[in-house]
């Protein structure tokens, strides 16, 4: 009796450890396998392709060009490959406004947001006046002017400004402490000294890249 | 009797170690690891056995080639073998993203309409096929030759923007909303993943290579999980490449990264 007792137990015991080791088997085999990968390529195949990536990458024509990064707030300048100005910068929130009315009801929504993509200098202001939309009174809670004139603020845009084009611009700021935030509507906003050095920089038509 | 007994269990306990891989890792501290080279791991971190290392790839050429390596080809006629390749090359100044590798310079750029945008040092890259019981799937001949397209990021970025309403018109001036710097709205994992609809998934980790390219150990448990669920649902990516880059270049690069980017590794002459 008590031996074949032992002799259950053994096999009970057998079963669980092949099991077992199967089961763990099964995962530790499962997953990926990685190694050191070989990027070689041999003659006609690699001189062909070494000929066509020259054109992978390469400075735009322009004599100077403006490279942004939207998420870190961070605007340069280049020259080739060479950077002659990096500075912090503010760019869009991302915050999606909303309008509603008296009743509450949902109305026009805008997303500020500064887009991606390749932009180029259209037109340079000094002493630009910004001329209010809409959201700038919703966003504060005052009425909507009918009259345009009641839209016009001075020196809310610093000294000069760079427009991208579809109401977008590169301009000054009154707050200087947000540089390094997204926290305006689109546009990218620079400090007084950094945006003298990018107007005097750039002719209309400089390229700029957003990212 | 009994000495038979034990040793039974002894082998039993033996051999469910080395299944866990405790026995391997045990094996692996005696052991110096050897110059240039380190131990290829797998997804938990744990030592993909058999395999030759992860040496720097970015040095250039491959020195070490892993068994399971898939057999050198004779080369094809011309190239690229894909020819989508060549419709996208004469496009890649267009208005779009990509990421381009390039192993021998040891970098990662962003590039935007064929201009840099940001260029990323890599320290080290490995690719990878499933791995089941058996061995694993050999790698798509054509892997690093065609353009990789249709990516979506994991994790993604979090998703939902913060809404706004603005206060009723005479209502008394509510407190300007200061949003977040960018390292607070965007939590970067140690880990991420870029997945093309063809298969590829870049595997893009900041995390410190510690002795024999270990992962760190904050993947451990999201690599076991991953087994599991591969085990129950399959592989999710034909092909992996993992790209280590600086814990800071890395978190970078997931905040940055535009929706729709292309990856396309570059060749340099050997």
């Amino acid at each position: 009796m008590k031996r074949r007792i032992l002799i259950g137990a053994a096999v009970l015991l057998a079963t669980f450890i092949v099991v077992g080791v199967a089961g763990m088997l099964m995962i530790d085999r499962s997953g990926y396998s990685y190694r050191e990968p070989d990027f070689a390529l041999e003659g006609a195949r690699a001189a062909e392709r070494v000929k066509l990536e020259a054109n992978f990458t390469k400075p735009p024509k322009a004599k100077v060009y403006i490279v942004i990064d939207r998420t870190h707030n961070r605007l340069e300048l280049r020259k080739g490959t060479k950077t002659t100005l990096s500075a912090v910068c503010s760019a869009g929130s991302g915050y999606r406004l909303i309008e509603r009315d008296s009743n509450k009801r949902k109305g026009r929504e805008w997303v500020f947001d500064t887009p991606r993509g390749i932009h180029k200098i259209r037109n340079k202001v000094t002493d630009p006046v910004w001329k209010r939309p809409d959201w700038d009174f919703i966003e504060k809670g005052e009425p909507i002017p009918r009259n345009s004139g009641d839209r016009i603020e001075y020196g809310m845009l610093g000294d000069y400004a760079l427009h991208l084009g579809d109401g977008y611009m590169i301009h000054g700021t009154l707050y200087e402490r947000l540089l390094g935030r997204g926290v305006t509507h689109g546009c990218i906003r620079l400090g007084k000294s950094d945006l003298a050095t990018v107007f005097s920089e750039c002719p209309i038509g400089t390229p700029v890249y957003i990212y | 009797m009994n000495a038979m007994r034990g040793k039974i269990v002894g082998i039993g306990l033996a051999a469910l170690l080395a299944a866990t891989g405790v026995g391997e890792a045990r094996g692996e501290t005696g052991k110096a690891a050897p110059a240039k080279t380190a131990a290829g791991k797998d997804t938990a971190g744990k030592p993909a056995a058999g395999k030759t290392a992860l040496a720097k790839s970015t040095a250039g050429k491959s020195t070490a080639k892993s068994e399971t390596a898939a057999p050198a080809k004779a080369p094809a006629s011309g190239w690229p073998a894909n020819p989508a390749l060549k419709d996208w090359l004469a496009k890649a100044g267009a208005d779009s993203f990509f990421l381009l590798l390039d192993p021998k310079a040891g970098k990662l750029e962003l590039v935007l309409g064929g201009v840099v945008m940001r260029t990323f040092e890599v320290s080290e890259v490995g690719v990878a096929t499933p791995r089941r019981l058996g061995p694993s799937a050999h790698l798509p001949e054509d892997w690093h030759e065609r353009v990789w397209t249709g990516a979506t990021l994991d994790p993604p970025h979090p998703g939902a923007r913060t809404e706004i309403v603005g206060p009723e018109i005479g209502a008394a001036e509510t407190e300007v909303l200061v949003p977040p710097t960018p390292e607070e709205a965007i939590p970067v994992p140690d880990l991420f993943r870029l997945r093309f609809a063809e298969g590829l998934a870049i595997e893009i980790t900041g995390g410190v290579a510690e002795q024999k390219g270990e992962l760190p150990p904050a993947e451990l448990p999201r690599g076991f999980k991953e087994k599991i669920r591969m085990l129950r649902e399959g592989p999710p990516d034909r092909l992996r490449l993992r790209i280590r880059l600086k814990p800071e270049a890395a978190a970078e690069l997931y905040r940055s990264l535009p929706p729709g980017t292309d990856f396309v590794v570059a060749h340099s002459a050997e």
